[in-house]
């Protein structure tokens, strides 16, 4: 297995260690909804609550806390990243909560759904400009899954960014 | 990582090849849209990690994050 399987491997392992059930999210997310590409984003949904022992065991695993705010946090370990977003708001505690759980070669883990993961694409697009690859993300992830997609839920997050019109353009 | 050659698939590849629009690299340029999902028996997860493992024996050293994340929409 690789390194990064067993990173993400890891990982999962010391959540549950914390008993903590994140989500992920990120560019695996994206790989886990049909979308596969080169990516090594480690990214995962974390309950606010759990912020801080979270940030502790990371730090008992070798990782370096790039950044930390309410909000996020970005951990690096060498030549590897891991971010955490947190749930602490009614949409994300609500995304958290209804992500599916799925067998994968590296655990049992929970992903969230393809409405929350565009959502927070285009969060971290509204953020970035610079990050035209959550663009991309959010292209393929409309064009594979067009035909079940929740379109309100998705209006709600462009509206939530005062994008509603980029909805529509990214549709085609 | 795991060669296989089956005939069937690779005839109803190329037919699918026509009207596909993405690229896959690992696919030499050739454009194909891999039929992913459940009901194709192909685990996006898996067909991530046999990827990764090219990428990482060419590309063995992979920038990590520089700078925190950046700006103050966050509204999820």
């Amino acid at each position: 297995m690789s390194n990064l399987a067993d990173q993400i491997r890891e990982a999962l392992s010391m959540f549950a260690r914390n008993d903590t059930e994140p989500a992920l999210i990120g560019g695996l997310a994206v790989v886990a909804h049909q979308v596969v590409r080169a990516t090594k984003d480690v990214d995962f949904l974390v309950e606010a609550e759990a912020a801080q022992k979270v940030h502790d065991a990371l730090l008992g695993l070798g990782y370096q806390c790039l950044y930390r705010s309410e909000d996020a946090a970005n951990y690096v370990r060498a030549a590897q990243g891991l971010d955490l977003l947190y749930a602490h708001r009614p949409l994300a505690r609500r995304l958290l909560a209804q992500a599916s759980e799925r067998e994968t070669p590296m655990g049992r883990m929970r992903i969230i759904s393809v409405e929350g993961l565009i959502g927070f694409k285009l969060q971290g697009f509204v953020n970035d400009a610079t990050r035209t690859r959550d663009l991309d993300d959010i292209r393929a992830l409309l064009k594979i899954h067009r035909t079940s997609l929740d379109m309100d839920e998705l209006r709600e997050y462009f509206a939530l960014f005062n994008q509603p019109e980029l909805l529509n353009e990214l549709l085609g | 990582m795991n060669f296989s050659d089956n005939t069937d698939t690779h005839v109803e590849t190329a037919q699918n090849r026509a009207d596909a629009s993405a690229v896959l690299a690992r696919e030499a340029g050739v454009p194909f849209d891999p039929p992913v999902g459940k009901a194709f028996g192909i685990d996006p997860i898996v067909e991530w990690l046999s990827l990764m493992e090219v990428v990482q024996m060419l590309c063995p050293v992979w920038p990590v994050r520089d700078r925190p994340m950046q700006g103050n929409h966050w509204r999820l």
